[in-house]
Order: structure tokens, then sequence, then C-alpha cells
């Protein structure tokens, strides 16, 4: 008798807990609409720029595509990819520009930016692109996040230290310790069950 | 359109391009490793494992066997036994790789149909800790931006951030709401870190062929709960509203599933169990003796559990 129900398994399998693809789709396509008109409201309302306007569509659509688009197919596995870039160069032409120029900025203001960027970058990568690139924690990962992780200590320290906010070097060292193991262990790939 | 603009869809369209290429050439068809994964499932899905040697005997060469093997552990289709020699995982099984190795040992080495953790309180903790503290870091550093660019609520919100900032300058306070932002980011994924550690390796329920389910009623236990085949009465599944509706949004979908044991007046109820469909029908289906799905779609069972390496169309 139970062969009666494991066809019906094996072909929903994790489907029968989605929206139809033709409705996933379409929600995301009303959502991204109404985004769109919000964002364009309140850029009326608050007179914002085009480019502010592009990178906050674009972040949204980021944010939203993997909530709703749970296909799991070549396509919809490169456009996941693809919001991912999207929304990484966005946001770095946002800090750029907010950056410039890069001569008045002060050392602090760096490195709380290069923090922030690690720290976007690769929740954004959890968010879209994780699960295909490792499914595991493997020697890859544990590079990627120890680099990341050195740079992010790095840029704690500049902020913390004697030259930021003037902390003694024993608990800059130590605040800075406990934040960036955080920080790793935050953006260490985690299998999603 | 302004130059900012123009700038800001061509930085888009370039970063969306690279990464859209990179994923379509990432993710596209391997057909090493589909022959690796036929090869498997034909030849090896009941023997207790097979070696690297055994895919050179099906003609594929000894690299190509490697990297397929590799491919489909990190998938969590393959469990490497040692250096040498590999076993097939059953889709269903969702545990780490010591508690899939604990409950063979404690079931006997029985045949692991479905493995995964329950999480009693895991809804209503997420939405207090996970996204009632993110909301609550995400409006303080918009509180405190509008503060300093519009004077709204009150002008003393951006002052006494700007007070606190090294040498209170005010071109450092953009970058630090940044950066408690991110670190508002990054305290939430490291909670939900701790909540997945804390409910992982304590809470797993074991469905084996022969010995029933098995589960741990405590957060020391040792599989001590026990539901053997004959005791099965029925089983339920029970989705609320909010587990439905989670289903549609969050990667893993979960929902409880009920079951009755002969003799006992309240029902067993197994709360936030990952593919709850999926556990019911293996329950249902060792309460009815009835496992030959399990070799008949033993490939499609596994192509699915490989999704992250084989993408389907």
């Amino acid at each position: 008798m139970a062969e009666e129900y494991m066809p019906l398994v094996v072909g929903r399998l994790e489907e029968a807990y989605r929206f139809r693809p033709a409705t996933q789709i379409g929600l995301f396509i009303i959502l991204a609409a109404l985004g769109l008109w919000l964002v364009n409201e309140g850029a009326k309302r608050y007179g914002l720029s085009l480019d502010t306007v592009i990178i906050v569509m674009t972040i949204y659509l980021a944010l939203l595509y993997p909530l709703i688009i749970k296909m799991r197919n070549r396509a919809s596995i490169a456009v996941s990819f693809g919001l991912f870039g999207a929304a990484l160069a966005s946001i770095i032409y946002w800090l750029l520009k907010h950056m410039m120029p890069v001569a008045s900025l002060r050392v602090e203001a760096l490195a709380l930016y290069v923090i922030f960027l690690e720290i976007v970058g690769m929740e954004l990568f959890h968010h879209l692109c994780e699960e295909y690139v490792f499914y595991e924690r493997d020697w890859r990962s544990y590079l990627l996040v120890g680099l990341l992780s050195a740079v992010f200590f790095a840029c704690l320290w500049f902020f913390l230290g004697p030259s930021g906010c003037g902390l003694e070097p024993s608990l800059t060292v130590l605040i800075s310790v406990v934040l960036t193991m955080m920080f790793a262990w935050a953006v260490l790939p985690e299998k999603p069950i | 359109m302004t130059p900012e603009a123009m700038m800001a869809i061509a930085s888009v369209a370039v970063g969306f391009a690279v990464f859209f290429a990179l994923g379509w050439k990432l993710k596209g068809r391997d057909p090493l490793l589909e022959k690796a994964l036929d090869i498997i499932v034909s030849n090896y899905l009941d023997e207790r494992k097979f070696t690297l040697s055994d895919l050179e005997k099906h003609g594929l060469t000894k690299d190509a066997a490697k990297t397929a093997l590799k491919k489909l552990e990190r998938a969590g289709v393959l469990m490497r036994m040692d250096e040498e020699s590999y076993r097939i995982r059953d889709p269903l099984v969702f545990l780490t790789d010591r508690d899939y190795e604990r409950a063979m040992r404690i079931t006997k080495d029985d045949n692991i149909l479905y493995g995964a953790y329950q999480n009693p309180y895991l809804p209503r903790l997420y939405l207090l800790l996970i996204y009632g503290i993110f909301v609550a870091d995400l409006l303080f550093v918009l509180l405190a931006y509008l503060s300093h660019t519009m004077g709204w609520p009150s002008p003393a919100i951006s002052r006494w951030v700007i007070n606190i900032l090294p040498g209170h300058d005010e071109g450092l306070l953009l970058p630090f709401l940044l950066f408690l932002l991110g670190m508002g980011l990054i305290f939430v994924d490291f909670l939900d870190n701790v909540i997945k550690a804390w409910a992982r390796e304590r809470y797993s329920v074991v469905v084996g062929a022969l010995s029933g389910i098995s589960y741990d009623i405590s957060l020391a236990d040792e599989l001590s709960g026990r539901i053997r085949r004959g005791e099965i009465e029925d089983v339920d599944l029970d989705l609320s509203l909010l587990q439905k509706i989670m289903n549609y949004f969050k990667s893993v979908p979960l929902g409880d599933v009920v079951v009755k044991v002969r003799g006992k007046k309240e029902p067993i109820r197994f709360r936030n169990m990952p593919f709850p469909r999926e556990l019911f029908y293996v329950i249902r289906s060792v309460q009815l003796g009835a496992l030959e799905w399990r070799k008949k779609h033993a490939k499609t069972l596994m192509l699915w559990r490989a999704k992250s390496v084989i993408p389907r169309g």
C-alpha cells in the first residue's frame, strides 16, 4: 500500500510545500512591482536620486528572490547568482560614492566601510548562492572565512584601538577577537537543516 | 538621465552579467557526475560500502570518479567510511555524520530511512530573537540617520551617537551606523547558529526499517524514546497555519507529525520536523512493511538530495 504513496512523494518532493512555479513567478513580479511603486513614491516625496532608486530596488529584488522563488533549475540558480552580483556591485557603487573623496576619509571610517561590505557581501552570499557553492564546510570555505576574518579583525583594531576609539590595546584585542569569532561563526556555511 | 544613474545602471548590469555567467557555468550539466550517480544507484544501492576502484570498473577514470565522489559527498548523498570507501546515505537522512553513526549503532545497524532533528520551539524563538532583534537594530539605525539628516524624531539621537565616536567626528556617523547594521546582521546570524546548534544533536528522530521510530526525549538522551513497528497504531500529519505559511518562504519545510502508539493514551508529537510529509510516508510504509518504493525511486530521491550539485532542468 505504501507503493501508492511513494510516487506521490517522489513526484512532489519539496514542491508540495511550495507555491506552483507559475505562482512563484507571479508573486515575485507582483511584489517587485509593489516595491518599485513604493520606492518611486518615496523618491518623489523625499527627492531621492535615480541612482539611489536603482540601488534600493536591486537590493530589494536580491533579498526577495530566494524567499519567493524555490525552483532549482539552471536558469533560476544563475539568476540567483546574477542578483548577488548586482546587489554587491550596487552596494560597492553606493559606498564608493559616499567615500569620495577618499583622501579626506579617516582610516576608522574606511575600516567601518570595509567591515560593512564584508558582512553584507557574506550575508548576501548566504542568502543567494551559498547552498550551490558550499553545501558543507570544506577547506575552501575555511580559507575564505579565514581571510575575511583577518581583514575584519584588522579593521576592528583600527576602529577600536588607540588610533580610533582609544581603547587599551589588550581590551581592543579582546573585543576584536570576540567580535571576529562571532563574525567567523556567523558567515561559515551552515547546512539548512 | 544623470551620469550617476548611468553609472549605477552600469554597475548593476555588469555585476549581474558576471555572476549570472558564473552561476550558469557552475551549474551546467555534468555527464560524469550523472554517470557516477547512475553506477552507484544501479550497482551499490544495497551494498554496505563501495570504493573508488568499484567506479573505475564501470568505466570511469580515477580522476573523474574521485571528483564525482567528492561532489556527491559534499551534497550529502554519500558518506565517507574511510580513506577509500563510501556508503550511500539515505536521501531523507539529514543527521550529521556523528549522529548518523550513533543512530546506526543504537538501532543495531538498521537501515535508516529517515533521520532529522525536531525543533520544539523553533518558530517562536525565531520570531522573537532573530527578527525582533534585527528589526530593533534596523529601527535604531534608521532613527539615528533620520535624526541626523532631517532632525526627526529628535536631533538628540544622532548627537548622542556622534558623542561616542572617536573625535566626535560627524564624518564617522554614516560608516558607524552601517557598522551597527552589519553587526546586527552578524548577531542575528550568530543566534541562528546557536539555536541550530542547540536543537541539532539534541532532539534526533530516526526511523529504521526494522527498529521503528527512535527519538531523543531530553537534551542528554541517547535515542531512548522508542516506538516499535508493531506499536504504531496510526500516524498523522499536522501542519499549523503558521508552519504552512513559513514553508512557502523558508528553505526547509517544517511540520508536526503525530504518532498514535498502541496501549498509550496520549499520542507522541514530533514538532517542527523537516520534510514532515516524507516522514509521514516513511512511518506509514514502515508500519505497513512495504519498502519497495525505496529501490524503485532511489535515483529520483538521490537526484533530489543532490540538487545542489545537479540542478534539475
